[in-house]
């Protein structure tokens, strides 16, 4: 309980100090909290679907580059859901592994986006906007967004998602359309996705192929590793990861990736994927 | 047209190896791509070590998800991946490095003589495992069995974790070694390899629709796809 709370006290101080430093560390944090929305998207997911996406970077980096062409295409960026939702076809314990690859596969087909003489390996310069205005913002879209998963998962409906997650046969007998409910959750999880995505690419006012690699892929995984699957400790998570990256990046090139493999082997031993095998 | 030939002999090879993981090793191996990397830049130190290293990261991927259901043995397999590849950047420090080659001419053609060997040992093991499949040793029958149902295949008493590690092991080693030959003459960064994986995960995914004639088809199918990309 006390942990608890500290951890929001902690996550709240992260949020508000940044608004008061120096420019780079704005930056610094503005990206760290772009990572936390997507975290939380992922997380949504995972929790309330019982999904594990590790292609997350689908949603984020398609609306990234929509925002970066055209700042009105950002309108379609709901979309990417259904980028995303074909692959559960391929069930929940083959889900992560179809994600991760189509994000690989996209991350090479990036390369060769070009749309008016621009793109390719370079990217897109995407609009640039003030970056207080931007952090303040993404502040705003990371509270609104957690209180948005908390009120859907205390929801009737969201009671409904998490029936379809524990048994979609049973689900199904008691009434309730696991499809329609899972394109739901899966909408809900790939707009906020998006949206971190359209903050990501404002706050730097560049999009490249990289918003596809597993750095982006893997991380709400290992932020959500990080902070045992909570909502405010894997926010705490993405913070760890961004900083953690950034100080030792001198000494240990790129990293992240460091603690994405511990991460992940850690992952492997503990956590539960694929809550339910069961589909309809 | 001769290039092509051995892309197709190597891909079919390499997509050989991500089946029999799936289906006997119960894993889709998201390590080969760094498994294949390794094998690059470890033939700078010498060629024969690449079999080792990569029989090496095999046993471990065996040992670590041991008795793991296919998504959590897939995600250590993403992290003993990523772990090579950072590992590899901590060693090497600079990102690219330009391998050595040797060339030689192959009926007026100009080739790789390591891109060459490389195809020359994906036939010899294509060949080799065709002919397991089209024999049926009682070796193969008990291969056949673990595929099919693991469960059932321990009821019979087939030891089925012997026979994981031994793919495994001679997957992963068969990766390094083709990653250590067909890299040559390339600029290699520690990320090259999940490009091959991918390909050769394609083509062994189109090889698994097949079910029984996976085996035999994955080489026309590696031709098949060569040729249209």
């Amino acid at each position: 309980m006390l942990v608890g709370i500290a951890i929001r006290i902690l996550v709240l101080v992260l949020l508000i100090l940044p608004a008061f430093l120096d420019c780079y560390t704005k930056l610094l944090a503005a990206s760290a909290l772009t990572l936390a929305i997507f975290t939380v998207s992922w997380l949504y997911l995972e929790k309330d679907l019982g999904w594990a996406s590790l292609g997350h970077s689908i949603p984020f980096g398609v609306s990234a580059y929509l925002f970066a062409i055209n700042p009105l295409l950002l309108f379609f960026s709901p979309l990417t859901t259904f980028l995303l939702f074909p692959l559960s076809i391929f069930g929940k314990h083959t889900f992560p592994f179809a994600s991760f690859v189509f994000s690989v596969f996209l991350w090479y087909l990036a390369h060769h986006i070009v749309f008016e003489g621009k793109g390719g390996e370079e990217g897109f310069r995407a609009p640039s906007i003030n970056l207080d205005l931007i952090y303040l913002i993404s502040v705003t879209i990371l509270i609104l967004s957690c209180l948005l998963i908390w009120k859907i998962s205390n929801s009737y409906f969201g009671l409904k998602v998490k029936a379809v997650r524990d048994d979609e046969i049973a689900a199904k007998a008691i009434g309730i359309n696991p499809l329609l409910f899972k394109v739901f959750g899966f909408a809900i999880s790939c707009s906020l996705a998006s949206i971190a995505g359209i903050l990501h690419a404002a706050i730097f006012g560049h999009v490249s192929p990289g918003v596809f690699s597993p750095y982006f892929s893997l991380f709400p995984f290992v932020a959500a590793t990080i902070g045992q699957g909570k909502i405010w400790s894997s926010i705490l998570g993405s913070y760890t990861v961004v900083f953690l990256s950034w100080f030792l990046s001198p000494y240990v090139p790129e990293f992240h990736y460091a603690i994405y493999a511990v991460a992940l082997i850690l992952a492997s031993y503990t956590q539960s994927y694929a809550r339910s095998d069961r589909s309809v | 047209m001769i290039s092509l030939f051995f892309s197709a002999l190597i891909y079919a090879s390499l997509a050989l190896c991500v089946l029999l993981s799936y289906r006997v090793a119960k894993v889709v191996n998201l390590s080969f791509g760094s498994i294949f990397t390794l094998g690059g830049y470890l033939s700078v130190f010498g060629l024969f070590i690449t079999p080792i290293f990569g029989a090496w990261i095999g046993l471990l991927l065996h040992i670590g998800s041991k008795r793991m259901d296919a998504s959590k043995a897939t995600i250590f397999s993403l992290g003993i991946a990523i772990a090579i590849e950072e590992a590899l950047r901590i060693l090497f420090r600079v990102e690219n490095i330009l391998l050595d080659s040797r060339i030689f001419y192959f009926f007026g053609y100009k080739l790789v003589f390591e891109h060459f060997l490389a195809s020359m040992i994906s036939a010899t093991f294509l060949i080799l495992f065709l002919a397991f499949e089209l024999k049926k040793p009682f070796s193969r029958l008990k291969l056949k069995v673990i595929e099919e149902d693991i469960e059932n295949a321990e009821l019979y008493g087939i030891d089925a974790e012997k026979a994981r590690a031994i793919v495994l092991v001679i997957s992963s080693a068969f990766f390094c070694s083709i990653g250590g030959l067909y890299l040559s003459g390339r600029v290699i960064s520690p990320t090259i390899g999940w490009l091959y994986m991918i390909f050769s995960l394609f083509i062994a995914t189109i090889a698994n629709v097949f079910r029984e004639k996976a085996y035999i088809l994955i080489l026309p199918i590696s031709f098949g796809v060569c040729w249209l990309v």
